[in-house]
């Protein structure tokens, strides 16, 4: 490897052997941030113990003579950075050495990314942005990037992926700004956009098929294109949190920007001295269930059949599953009670039926045919229709669910290649990251080749190019949502306690293709879904840029930069013959191209005018295009089972395609001037073309203002003992329309008996819409003090976002359900805190901590004309989430649980009621946001703990409003163990429950005259049952959202070098990591409220998620 | 240093030729869309409307398989009975509307527009007829709804005023009584090419749209006077011109492949939540009736209780809106074979019997109806089992019995003297109506009509659901107004709303003047003065 090496340094560099005589010889060479790779202006390169050394020039160099009799040490520095030694030895080359300086993390000097890709100094910035560094993204094996950021980041907030594989994280940046758009960042890699989009694919489940653009059934969610990008290839994520920060990105940075730095050759260090960089890490990582529901084991499949008489609650006989026996068809748990029927005066209950047998002795269970029951030759087929079953013990299985998921592994290797000369560098990274999930049958493969290079082809010109191919592969990912394809949905929800997986587990199906399922009403056996319906996936994508940069002169500078992100995707849905919802099998099958192509070209001028004032301006244009196709073609029935090929098609195949072309062209520009390098003043300007805009509001133009006060500086007060700064930006920005809403069409079906036909499209076609505008102001400080151990920065923001481009809803008696509008004005006001502490530093142990805060407050202001509100999510259960006037956004409608007091008023049984109209019940929106980072460094050992939090907002379960009613959840036994007998008759589940409330006391005329301490008891299926929205009111399956994650844990341990170097290794190090592991603190029973949402723009909303998953791992990391 | 530059300058050309290449004078065609038409064939409209709207009448639409139908008690919830006990879900409401006016109400506007300026008579006419069956639908179910100003989006108007449902109705019949005049005589070109109901047969739709006039004329009989009612249904009997025998029945053609099969088939395939009602059943088996192993699937003799042994044809309907989570389902009878798991029967929109059951009842009116009101009644009852024979042996499935299928001539005269069915004038009200309800089946939207305004059949009120939702209220008096259209055009919808109160009481529809049961006591749910 070391030869091999060498080799490839050798041609890369085409080195030729160096001739050295003289004694007086040049030391010359520069000095960059390592970073960012910009020159560094007025560092010091001196010799130590000589009095000899240079200072960089406007370019970065130095140079200077000295006579060299033997080794001596170089040293840079420069403040804010740490200083960088280099020794050399008479016979060393001693010019165009490279001095790369690490930035110093709590620095004030800090050279930072912004728009464009192009750096600028911190303290310059009249805007909040804040640096997630590599080593924070890639200590822990999360492979969706924006999952990563979560908790790093003040006013960030990020609803985690929901630990299926390949599944979507979201990120929300100061709160929600469109009222229906998608609210995401931009993200930027090396300057050039990339796609984020998040594709959930409906599975068109029965269920909900006769409601039209209905959210609440399943779907598959595909993850954020985001997620392609390999950690293990940022250098730094920046987040540009407001408008003021994207200015020059123009109108797609309107909810901000996640600004990615990918590594370049120049990170490899220097070179010239170390030759052919070559670097490995491996990561191994566990995920294990950590299941938040809690099911009760008292109650086993089953239904009331008369609740009058409660006396004949529970019965239960398989025969068919299909209600040929006594409720086999139903998937509620009201049945009879598990593991020991202690009541002999309840035989006669069952006695009846022959089909029960009945113990005598007490405590021995009930013994009931069930589907596993083998029948008299002692077969198992719960397919047959028969009573001849030999009836077994009515036993609990509590780990009947928790017991279906398994193990899941991710594996990452990741190799590394760098190095490069003064002139020149290159980094190739390849990946491959393997990884099956907890749910069976689930997995994700990745592999990326990553590519960069930097040429310098003279002392003016660069050029500098980047190049990412990624290809992901899903043999299937999970069914999300309210779907039979969910298998939560009938685990937490539509379930038998009483059922023993294992026979289906082995049976899938019988010799005629026919499946084995516990339940032939309603429900796929769980491993006949992960197993045969599959949702896969494989997405090629390659994105990256060129770019040639000329220095005309010491002070201006032009780049040309063209860019691409595309990519193909595949996916394929397939549903076996005989699954439910789709007895005749069928196919999805959808291609997807998206491609953006960004070009820019600009102009940069950088030159000190006075003494004092030193300016920067630069002007630009930029070209970007974006094309999108999607076709579909759905097979709806198969011939031959189990064969997936479209020419398999039962009847004709059902197609669908979209197409969508856009064109923006813009202008922009930015002139900044300094005073004496504490004052600091630029402005931004923007203009931009839309094509999906009508002609005449085409054209676009939005402006910024920002500024900063160093006013430590301007007091001449020493960095070590305080830097400060103040910083004040206004903003404004433009944002476009969809495209094609400016003229109606009509949409086709398939053929009607041979007829086509067409409908003229639901939404109001307007072809008077202008751009949308967002402005904002944003008001900051930073402070550090005590030498930089102790930093602050706090910023306060506004953004109001009106003319925004929405489809309002309409009332359907108009011929429309929606049309496009300019109108709304959405604010957001909040504040954002960052605290970064180092309590400790020694030479051997540091400790340092981050503590990032924000809360952002979110009102409606108007919206258009009378429209009292817009739905941003349908219904889901009667449940709307909707934004209206003079209201925070995100307010979930719904029947409301009637209260008083603060306790509900329960009606004449003793029962949860609901109020009579729809109300506001919650808001789906936290209150707060926050993380905590402790970093303990120890000699070569540190530890890293994040703690992350969200507090507040409400979110509506599923999963317990289902599965109270269904009877699967602990808490629907519980009310058993509390209540009061209401008869004296039977006690058990229905001896009920007396709610903590009210009732109402009326007069002769029914008015309310007062309210009475409740003293009805309800028993347990009506107190269950009542879940029913509109019975007892949503509020009954709202909870709070908060949660309180201890989202990671690291140890990572350096190896000394002096162990390694005897193997060939530069360096090694290897790290134990943890993730997701403990939920610390929550409200929500069952759930874990941080997911189980699709990943577009409507939170809050919980059905059947996905279970919370663990993760622990470890890593190795090797250098050569 | 000049070759640099050159080299800088060639490097940005190629992105200045993308960048400029290319002002904004594409932009405009860019945004056409390229996936949908801006401009159709009026045909694909007229087919699409035709198909939509009839599929939510008696396919897949909710309104009916799981609402009217049971709240006519047509059928029975027996799984989620929560609609049965008149629980329901608003979402369902929203969409019924929105389908209603958004969907083929629009499209057909739509048509008319673009049959006018072309001077397609067959179109114009044909489209004009459906509009009003649709509308007429609409207006039966909510009263009061947006008409003269609706459809009027693209206008401007987004907040349509409500119509009273008098005014509605009668423009409704002015709207056919020119259609079926303007179709006389005229072209078919144009409507033989999308025509899912007669095939471009234009003498069939005026046969149609008076039949459609004959339905109205009787729905309003108890409001309006004589000079609308009676005079226009005689003006149409004697023109002769209205549907005179089962071959000119109205009816939807199906493909009976995915995705176009039976909407009812549909629903039911994967998912059993509705059975027969014991109001049907109970009716069907006390008259001895010849539909009931058509109508009805038997159930399973084995199925384990031990209650109900006995021979092999046993129907069992189950009540509507019982308490509890549902009956053990294979004690209750499913919906008969050829009306709801047939892939391909045709949606039967308005047949001869239902005709003979109007005119019967104005003949008992004393309205010249062209015949008396027992033969009408008669020929209604017969035509209602030559249908339903005919179509259940055209039933492919298998397993299923065609003997009891075939009702023959014989077996239909033996009916006719079964008593209850025979004939008496002393309750010929009576007979007709609830006739003329199991004659309606599946089509739970139009029984729940004729229940409203005449109370029978009388057993639909004769006792009060075990768990409905709204206790001492009955049967809801019309299907709440929806949210959705509440919360968009509310200002519009208040006045139509007073008077209402728990969404579907305190205030009937225009035409449903009914104040008392069948049995003389108070009809519940009204609020009177």
């Amino acid at each position: 490897m070391r030869i091999l090496a060498k080799a490839i340094l050798f041609i890369t560099l085409g080195l030729a052997a160096g001739c050295l005589f003289a004694q007086s010889v040049t030391i010359s060479g520069s000095v960059i941030d390592a970073e960012t790779g910009q020159s560094l202006v007025g560092a010091n390169v001196v010799v130590v113990s000589e009095t000899v050394g240079s200072a960089t020039d406007d370019q970065g160099n130095f140079s200077f003579s000295m006579v060299l009799t033997g080794p001596v040490k170089l040293v840079a520095s420069y403040m804010g950075y740490k200083r960088e030694e280099m020794e050399i030895a008479p016979g060393d080359k001693t010019t165009d050495l490279l001095f790369e300086l690490e930035p110093d993390v709590i620095g004030t000097e800090r050279v930072v990314v912004t728009a464009l890709g192009l750096t600028q100094e911190e303290k310059a910035l009249g805007y909040s942005q804040q640096q997630v560094g590599a080593e924070e993204l890639t200590e822990v094996v999360e492979t969706n990037i924006v999952s990563n950021l979560s908790g790093k980041v003040s006013g960030v907030q990020v609803i985690g992926s929901s630990g299926a594989v390949g599944s979507s994280a979201r990120i929300q940046i100061r709160g929600i700004s469109s009222l229906t758009g998608d609210n995401q960042p931009l993200f930027v890699v090396d300057g050039v956009p990339i796609n984020n989009s998040a594709r959930n694919t409906s599975l068109g489940d029965a269920t909900h098929e006769e409601i039209p653009d209905d959210p609440s059934g399943g779907y598959v969610d595909f993850g954020n294109a985001a997620a392609d990008i390999n950690p293990n290839d940022i250098k730094s994520v920046n987040v540009l949190k407001g408008a003021n920060a994207a200015a020059l990105y123009g109108s797609r940075a309107l909810n901000g920007v996640v600004e990615i730095t990918t590594k370049s050759g120049k990170e490899a260090g220097l070179v010239m001295k170390k030759g052919l960089g070559i670097s490995y890490t491996n990561h191994i990582t566990f995920k294990t269930v950590n299941p938040q529901y809690k099911l009760q084991n008292k109650y086993g499949q089953g239904a009331l059949i008369d609740n009058d008489s409660l006396a004949s609650y529970g019965e239960f006989a398989y025969k068919d599953g299909n209600y040929g026996g006594i409720n086999d068809g139903t998937d509620e748990s009201w049945g009879p009670p598990l593991d020991g029927y202690l009541s002999a005066q309840y035989d006669s209950l069952y006695g009846d039926h022959d089909h029960i047998v009945v113990s005598d002795i007490p405590g021995d269970p009930l013994y009931i045919p069930q589907y596993d029951s083998p029948l008299p030759d002692g077969t198992i087929d719960p397919s047959v229709s028969t009573w001849d079953r030999i009836p077994t013990a009515w036993i609990s299985h509590p780990n009947n669910v928790t017991d279906f998921f398994e193990t899941g592994l991710t594996q990452e290797h990741n190799l590394s290649f760098y190095g490069g000369t003064m002139s020149a560098n290159f980094r190739i990274s390849l990946s491959h990251q393997d990884e099956t999930g907890i749910m069976p049958n689930t997995d994700q493969t990745r592999n990326s080749v990553y590519l960069s290079g930097n040429l310098q082809l003279s002392r003016k010109l660069s050029v500098s190019g980047m190049a990412n191919y990624v290809k992901t592969d899903n043999d299937n990912l999970v069914g999300n949502g309210y779907s039979g394809f969910n298998p939560m949905q009938q685990f937490t929800g539509w379930f038998g306690r009483q059922v023993d997986l294992s026979f289906l587990k082995d049976n899938l199906q019988k010799e005629d293709g026919t499946p084995y399922r516990w339940n032939y009403s309603y429900h796929n056996n769980p491993y006949w879904i992960v197993n045969k319906n599959l949702n896969s996936r494989e997405r090629n994508r390659l994105f990256g840029n060129v770019s040639a940069n000329y220095k005309f002169n010491s002070w201006i500078s032009a780049t040309g930069r063209i860019g691409t992100d595309w990519y193909r995707e595949h996916i394929k849905i397939i549903r076996a013959m005989y699954t439910n919802d789709f007895p005749d099998g069928n196919i999805e099958d959808q291609n997807r191209f998206s491609q953006e192509i960004n070009a820019d070209v600009f102009v940069r001028a950088n030159r000190k005018l006075t003494e004092d004032i030193e300016m920067t301006a630069l002007v630009g244009a930029n070209y970007r295009q974006n094309n999108y196709r999607y076709d579909k073609i759905e097979v709806l029935g198969l011939i031959i089972p189990d064969l997936y090929s479209l020419s398999n098609a039962s009847v004709k195949p059902v197609t669908d395609m979209d197409i969508e072309n856009t064109k923006h062209n813009s202008v922009y520009g930015r002139l900044g001037l300094s005073f004496r390098d504490y004052l600091f003043l630029e402005t931004t300007g923007r203009n931009d073309w839309s094509s999906t805009l009508p002609e005449d509001s085409r054209s676009y133009f939005y402006p910024s203002v920002t500024g900063s006060f160093v006013f430590s500086d301007f007091a001449k007060i020493d960095p070590k003992d305080l830097f400060g700064k103040i910083r004040a930006s206004w903003a404004v920005v433009g944002n476009t329309a969809e495209p094609y809403s400016l003229i109606a069409a009509y949409a086709s079906d398939d053929p009607v008996m041979g007829y086509p036909v067409l409908s003229l499209e639901n939404t109001l076609a307007n072809a008077d819409l202008k751009p949308e505008e967002k402005t904002s102001i944003e008001l900051g400080t930073d402070l550090k003090v005590l030498n930089n151990r102790l930093g602050l920065s706090f910023t306060y923001y506004q953004e109001n976002t009106i003319n925004q481009i929405m489809q309002v809803d309409l009332a359907p008696s108009t011929g429309f359900n929606f049309k496009w509008i300019n109108a709304g004005e959405i604010e957001n006001k909040g504040v954002e805190l960052s605290l970064m502490g180092t309590p400790v530093k020694t030479d051997d142990f540091d400790w340092d901590i981050t503590l990032n805060w924000a809360k952002n407050e979110n009102k409606v202001i108007e919206l258009y004309g009378d429209i009292e509100q817009i739905e941003i999510w349908q219904a889901t259960w009667d449940l709307k989430v909707v934004a209206r006037p003079g209201e925070p956004w995100g307010q979930m409608l719904g029947w409301p649980t009637k209260m008083h007091n603060g306790k509900p008023v329960v009606d004449a049984d003793g029962n949860y009621q609901s109020g009579a109209d729809l109300d506001v019940v919650g808001n789906v929106l936290p209150d707060w946001t926050g993380g905590l980072r402790n970093t303990f460094r120890y000699k070569n050992v540190s530890l890293s703990t994040l703690i992350d939090v969200s507090w507040g907002g409400d979110v509506f379960s599923v999963t317990n409003m289902w599965g109270m009613y269904a009877g699967t959840i602990k808490e629907s036994v519980e009310g058993a163990d509390d209540g009061k007998p209401v008869t004296g008759g039977d006690i058990r589940r229905e001896g009920g429950v007396i709610i903590d409330g009210y009732q109402e006391v009326t007069d002769a005329d029914g008015n309310v005259t007062g309210y009475k301490k409740n003293e009805t008891a309800i028993d347990g299926y009506w107190y269950s049952i009542c879940r029913y929205p509109q019975l007892g009111g949503h509020n009954l399956s709202i909870y709070d959202a908060t949660w309180i994650k201890l989202r990671s844990v690291t140890v990572n341990y350096r190896i000394p070098p002096k162990y390694v170097s005897r193997f060939g290794l530069a360096g090694a190090s290897i790290g134990l990591e943890g993730r997701n592991l403990f939920i610390l603190y929550k409200k929500a029973p069952n759930i874990d409220p941080e997911t189980g949402f699709s990943s577009n723009i409507t939170q809050g909303i919980e059905q059947n998620q996905f279970p919370s998953t663990r993760m622990y791992g470890v890593s190795l990391k090797l250098d050569l | 240093m000049r070759k640099d530059r050159i080299t800088f300058i060639l490097l940005c050309v190629s992105v200045l030729v993308v960048l400029f290449s290319s002002c904004t004078d594409d932009f405009n065609s860019l945004n056409v869309d390229p996936n949908n038409p801006t401009d159709v064939p009026a045909t694909t409209l007229l087919s699409y409307a035709m198909h939509e709207g009839i599929d939510q009448e008696l396919g897949e639409g909710w309104i009916h398989h799981t609402y009217l139908s049971c709240w006519s008690q047509l059928y029975a919830k027996i799984q989620y009975i929560d609609e049965d006990r008149y629980l329901f879900r608003g979402i369902n409401i929203n969409t019924f509307w929105w389908t209603d006016y958004a969907r083929h109400l629009k499209d057909l506007a739509i048509v008319i527009e673009k049959a006018k300026e072309k001077e397609y008579a067959d179109m114009e006419g044909v489209a004009r007829i459906m509009k009003a069956y649709f509308f007429q639908r609409t207006t039966d179910c909510w009263g009061d709804v947006p008409y003269t100003e609706a459809l009027k989006g693209d206008e401007g108007e987004l907040s349509p005023v409500y119509d009273s449902q008098e005014s509605i109705y009668m423009d409704l019949i002015a709207e056919i009584k020119a259609a079926v005049a303007m179709l006389n005589g005229a072209d078919n070109d144009q409507l033989s090419k999308c025509d899912l109901i007669y095939g471009g047969d234009l003498d069939a739709w005026r046969k149609f749209g008076n039949s459609i006039l004959l339905r109205m004329y009787m729905r309003i009989s108890g409001v309006e006077p004589d000079s609308v009612a009676q005079a226009g249904l005689e003006e149409v009997v004697k023109s002769g011109i209205y549907i005179q025998s089962n071959a000119d029945n109205a009816t939807l053609a199906i493909d009976g492949t995915k995705p176009y099969r039976n909407g009812l088939m549909e629903t039911l395939d994967t998912r059993t939540d509705q059975g027969c009602s014991r109001t049907m059943i109970t009716l069907l088996d006390s008259l001895n009736d010849p539909r009931l192993p058509i109508y009805a699937q038997d159930i399973d003799d084995d199925y384990g209780k031990g209650e109900y042994d006995g021979p092999d044809t046993i129907f069992v309907g189950q009540p509507n809106g019982a308490a509890g989570a549902g009956p053990v389902q294979s004690t209750i009878s499913l919906l008969g074979v050829p009306i709801a798991y047939d892939a391909d029967r045709p949606y039967q929109i308005l047949s001869y019997s239902d005709v003979c059951f109007i005119l019967a009842e104005a003949a008992l009116k004393g309205w010249n109806a062209g015949g008396s009101a027992q033969s009408w009644y008669e020929a209604g009852i017969e035509a209602s089992c030559e249908q339903w024979s005919e179509l259940a042996l055209a039933s492919p499935l298998a397993g299923y019995a065609k003997d009891a299928a075939e009702i023959t001539s014989d077996e239909i005269a033996a009916y006719l003297q079964e008593p209850g069915v025979a004939y008496d004038a002393a309750i010929g009200q009576e007979q007709i109506c609830t006739q003329r309800w199991l004659a309606l089946y599946p089509n739970g939207v139009q029984a729940f009509s004729v229940f409203r305004r005449t109370g029978y059949p009388k057993e639909i009120e004769s006792y009060e659901l075990e768990a409905t939702t709204y206790p001492d209220l009955g049967v809801p008096l019309r299907l709440p107004y929806p949210t959705d259209e509440e919360a968009r055009n509310s200002a519009n919808m208040a006045a139509a709303k007073a008077g209402i109160h728990d969404d579907m009481y305190g205030k009937p529809v225009w035409w449903d003047t009914r104040t008392t049961k069948a049995d003389g006591t108070p009809r519940l749910g009204l609020d009177v003065d």
